[in-house]
């Protein structure tokens, strides 16, 4: 035991020891990297033999295991102070903000580093993936960790995590963030139960993209108005779907599953799916339900699973003629499964209106060490032009800040996947001022979320639609109130 | 040393270390699930709340163990029978081509998880897959592997035997290592067929391995949760698929946990798992005793 | 016919269902490991198009993106981790798993109940309360906890008791104990060697287990210089989209330790007992 803590001790020094060479050796990576290859095998022969003398040594390992573990304790209590008052010293020189988010790649190091040039503030990315940084986030939290200085929030997960008092209001004192300069519809989208302003978001909105090829054979015609003006509401969109249906013998389909009709139909409604601690399903899930039946009655949608590898595929196939297309799904979606798909596509606004898709908040923790550099990034990158240029360049993202949109030709480009059609104009002049509403976010989105699913996936198996929606909305209920004690009927 | 204080000073390094690291974080959630806590504000004393809405109100506790029970029950029979009877046919039939074979039927249990993911949701594709045009060859329609409550738990037994009969192949392998040639040698000088060997020599004396392998894999059993969370795990899919068939008890510790933020009751849901798990491998030793006394 | 009359027909169809088993149970072993590692040489998307069976022209640029990470230090860093956790955990184990199988002592049932216990107890749930701990300690961001959490592993000693209840015949260790060894003598010099295939057994999944370990370094770790692989891969990415095909590549070139240790361990698996240290 003597000889294990002995061990671990060691370990710590020497943690202690790579900082001070990480202070030193600021200017030159290399030699650090030599200092810390030395350093690793060092600790590997340390921790060996320290392995190796515990389990020879036994013996003699009787008491003094509690003075030696409470002396490492004090001694590694002494170091955050000197941390700390080390770090009041270097406050001007050492400034920078540590960000927890899932992309960590080429482009936005460079755009970080143009931020960087213009602020002085280093940036340190921490890469989490998306489904994990609840859990991350959580067990920081939990056990007091050092909390980073923006956590990227995804849709799903955000209701959530906004239900938790652990966020700087950033329009607060000494921040002062200032909210008028951000597209209005976004607001509640990024402000907790309690009414705290958490932070923005590239905003993330959808129109409907379809296959001119497909569209021009089965509907007559490819032209994004003609295709609107046919297809103004979902009425009109399943009695155009039963005729495309009849006249490919049932080979090819409106959309290719019912997630991605949903998806939209999701969007488009503002009601929300729970009221206070009320279930509110009647409201809001059952027309959504009764629409998608109506389109798996008809044949017009595919069995799909929404997002899955199978979709993917079916954007390179020509047996789908829409999908959802939010701002993102350009990119990250059409072009990378639609590899030789340039002239192939069209865009269009759905029937029933554009719809917010997507999004991730920049979350600033309570907890983070540097609050006021990470304000001043979140200030760079959404709500100045300098730096919504930069997201537009590298990314290819939107920007909240509402002065861009005056400019019509800030977002504008002819896209060659899209026979020339100027997607990026379309959705900053048609799409952001045509959204309506959006759904304000609640602790139970992913609950709602799951049984969601979960009823999709029961149509989908059904034989044509032969499921009632009552029996949805009835195990939807029960499966939710299980779930959740404190929600009611 | 004394022959009496030697086996405390062995086991010592093992209960030293999981005093310090084992047991304090095991206690510490155990406290935890008699609070409601979600990890960031005060945790409020509940008393015995979490476990009483385990077993009253719960009813994805019930299915999901219920759930685990089909899985287990049907996957660890043919688990292990495959690992043994691979492990002995190598040893007796493969002489020369054994090691790599014995590579090659390990690899399932290297492979690496994320892969495994996809492979198996394009393989059990209702459109596209080949199982599914496998079976369309043969005559039969296509079966929805992913949307219906069965075919979902087929898939996830077919994932979990595949991965780990390897590995029980391993454990035997070692088994059999310590099995003198000579018993075999012997045996057949009497006469003994290769069943004869195999029923009267290899299995009798495979026994503490044996009783290792079934007990290990009953508990794990119990504690699935990575086959069928790669199944389901895109963004879209329910969680513990349809209608919740393959939804496992670690899967609903793991929601309430972290990703609903109820500590407490996530802990409790662990407790009530590991009580259930403490009763199975009590019986499975009294069972194993049992014959023994046999 | 007769079988008699056809002494080597009788041979090829008795071995024949043996055959059957063999190709049958190692195509479905080797075929997902293959396509595994023919994902890794495709564009990401194409993954998605259909079961690949053959290598991809995209090996090169999936390459480059995993290298453009610094993989190398992931990869000591996964290496210092298993290499670490396996040893002090092997040993562990086995004097542990000596002890419960080979000497009566005071409290060694309810000793061993516990050991068994602590197998029926989820991994993930002490998961915050290790965080926790560890922070205390003022160990968390390094690679200590990694290394340390699940060396006490009760499997190990539960696999080393029986294995080695079964294969050491007590006489040996009376024998050591005759010719005036010590305890700890015994066990290093008579009973290790004897068990050689079930410590490389238990080699290759401790390392397997930690080298794939997860979640515990996705919550302890949070600077990069400390990633291990498995973390590592959250990091690869190109453009605009999460690259799944170089992810696949990265877990492949993951594989390569592990695959090797195999490689080495393997023939001791089978080998039987060295001749004359063992009666039957």
């Amino acid at each position: 035991m003597v000889c294990f803590f002995g061990g671990c001790r060691t370990l710590y020094f020497r943690h202690r020891n790579k900082r001070d060479i990480g202070k030193v050796a600021v200017g030159g990576r290399d030699a650090w990297r030599d200092e810390k290859e030395v350093f690793m095998k060092r600790k590997l022969l340390t921790l060996l033999m320290g392995a190796a003398l515990c389990i020879s040594s036994l013996a003699g390992c009787g008491g003094g295991t509690r003075t030696q573990q409470e002396a490492a304790g004090e001694t590694a209590k002494e170091q955050p102070q000197q941390e700390a008052a080390g770090e009041t010293d270097e406050v001007s020189a050492d400034r920078e903000v540590t960000i927890w988010c899932w992309d960590t790649g080429d482009t936005r190091k460079q755009m970080h580093d143009e931020f960087t040039k213009a602020t002085g503030i280093k940036v340190n990315l921490v890469a989490v993936e998306s489904k994990d940084m609840t859990q991350k986030l959580q067990t920081t939290l939990a056990s007091g960790g050092e909390m980073p200085d923006i956590a990227w929030l995804e849709a799903t997960f955000r209701g959530k995590l906004l239900s938790l008092d652990i966020w700087e209001d950033i329009t607060a004192n000494p921040y002062n963030f200032d909210t008028s300069q951000v597209l209005d519809y976004l607001i509640p989208l990024e402000t907790t139960e309690g009414g705290q302003y958490v932070g923005p978001e590239c905003p993330s909105v959808a129109g409907m993209a379809y296959k001119r090829e497909l569209a021009k054979e089965y509907l007559g015609t490819d032209d994004p108005q003609e295709l609107e003006a046919m297809l103004s509401d979902w009425d009109s969109f399943i009695a155009k779907g039963k005729e495309v249906v009849e006249k490919s013998n049932g080979t090819v389909f409106m959309l290719p599953s019912l997630g991605a009709a949903g998806q939209i139909l999701k969007g488009q409604s503002t009601e929300p799916f729970v009221e206070g601690d009320k279930l509110n399903l009647d409201v809001s899930m059952r027309p959504i339900l009764e629409k998608l039946l109506e389109m798996k009655k008809a044949g017009m949608v595919d069995v799909l699973d929404f997002s899955s590898a199978e979709e993917g595929a079916s954007y390179a196939g020509d047996e789908h003629i829409f999908y959802p297309c939010a701002n993102w799904s350009l990119e990250f979606t059409i072009k990378s499964n639609d590899k030789d798909g340039q002239g192939r596509w069209g865009f269009m606004l759905p029937p029933g209106g554009p719809f917010p898709w997507g999004g991730t908040v920049m979350g600033v923790p309570k907890g983070g060490a540097h609050k006021e550099e990470a304000v001043e990034y979140i200030r760079f990158f959404f709500a100045s032009k300098e730096g919504a240029e930069l997201q537009r360049d590298y990314k290819g993202n939107f920007s909240p800040y509402k002065p861009l949109y005056e400019d019509a030709s800030f977002y504008s480009g002819v896209d060659d996947y899209f026979a020339g059609q100027d997607v990026l104009q379309a959705i900053s002049q048609e799409v952001f001022p045509n959204i309506k509403g959006v759904r304000l976010p609640s602790k139970y989105d992913q609950d709602i979320d799951d049984v969601y699913n979960l009823a999709l996936k029961t149509i989908n198996a059904s034989v044509d639609g032969s499921v009632s929606v009552d029996s949805l909305i009835e195990s939807m209920t029960d499966e939710l109130l299980t779930k959740q004690p404190d929600l009611s009927e | 040393m004394s022959k009496k204080k030697a086996p405390y000073a062995m086991i010592a390094p093992y209960f030293i270390l999981y005093l310090a690291f084992g047991l304090f974080p095991i206690l510490f959630s155990l406290g935890v699930s008699f609070t409601s806590w979600d990890g960031i504000g005060e945790a409020a004393f509940v008393g015995l709340k979490n476990y009483k809405r385990v077993f009253t109100q719960d009813k994805f506790f019930y299915k999901s163990m219920l759930n685990t029970l089909i899985l287990l029950a049907i996957s660890t029979p043919i688990q292990i029978a495959l690992g043994l009877f691979m492990a002995t046919f190598l040893k007796d039939f493969f002489k020369k081509t054994r090691n790599g074979l014995q590579l090659i039927n390990f690899l399932p249990y290297i492979t690496t998880p994320v892969a495994v993911g996809i492979i198996f949701q394009l393989m059990f594709d209702w459109k596209s897959g080949v199982i599914n045009a496998f079976l369309n060859l043969l005559g039969i329609e296509s079966v929805y592997w992913l949307g219906n409550a069965w075919a979902s738990r087929a898939v996830v037994i077919f994932m979990i035997v595949w991965k780990n009969y390897g590995y029980m192949m391993i454990m035997f392998l070692s088994g059999l290592a310590a099995i003198s040639d000579e018993l075999y040698e012997a045996a057949k000088i009497d006469g003994a067929r290769w069943w004869d060997s195999f029923t009267k020599i290899t299995i009798p004396l495979l026994r503490p391995i044996f009783i290792f392998v079934i007990t290990t894999s009953v508990i794990n059993g119990f504690k699935l949760f990575d086959e069928p969370q790669l199944l389901f795990n895109s963004v879209s899919q329910p969680i513990g698929g349809p209608d919740r068939a393959v939804m496992t008890v670690v899967m609903r510790f793991y929601e309430a946990s972290f990703r609903s933020f109820e500590f407490g009751y996530g802990s409790a849901l662990a407790y009530c798992l590991f009580l259930v798990i403490a009763a199975a491998s009590l019986l499975l030793f009294k069972l194993i005793d049992r014959k023994k006394g046999e | 016919m007769s079988v008699r009359r056809k002494p080597v027909s009788t041979l090829v169809l008795r071995k024949l269902p043996v055959w059957i088993f063999m190709i049958v149970l190692s195509v479905c072993a080797l075929l997902p490991f293959y396509m595994m590692v023919v994902m890794g040489t495709h564009y990401s998307e194409d993954l998605y198009t259909g079961v690949k069976l053959f290598f991809g022209k995209y090996f090169v640029q999936n390459f480059q993106t995993v290298m453009r990470q610094n993989f190398l230090l992931y990869y000591w860093n996964s290496i210092l981790v298993a290499v670490c956790n396996t040893v002090g955990g092997l040993m562990v184990s086995a004097l542990a798993g000596y002890a419960f199988a080979k000497f009566d002592f005071k409290g060694k049932a309810a000793l061993f109940a516990m050991v068994v216990a602590t197998l029926a107890i989820p991994q993930q749930l002490g998961l915050i309360g290790f965080v926790l701990e560890m922070r205390w300690l003022k160990l968390n961001n390094t690679l200590f906890p990694l290394i340390v959490s699940g060396m006490a592993n009760a499997f190990g000693v539960f696999w080393m008791r029986q294995y080695i209840g079964g294969s050491v015949p007590d006489e040996i260790i009376e024998s050591g104990r005759v010719d005036g060894c010590k305890e700890f003598g015994i066990f290093f010099r008579l009973v290790l060697p004897i068990i050689r295939p079930a410590l490389i057994t238990i080699f290759l999944l401790f390392f397997l287990w930690s080298w794939n370990s997860y979640m515990t370094p996705l919550v302890m770790i949070s600077k990069e210089e400390l990633y291990t692989i498995p973390l590592s891969i959250a990091l690869i990415s190109s453009e605009y989209r999460t690259d799944y095909a170089a992810r696949i590549l990265a877990l492949s070139m993951g594989t390569i330790p592990i695959l090797i240790l195999f490689s080495f361990g393997s023939k001791y698996l089978i080998k039987g007992l060295v001749a004359g240290s063992v009666k039957g």
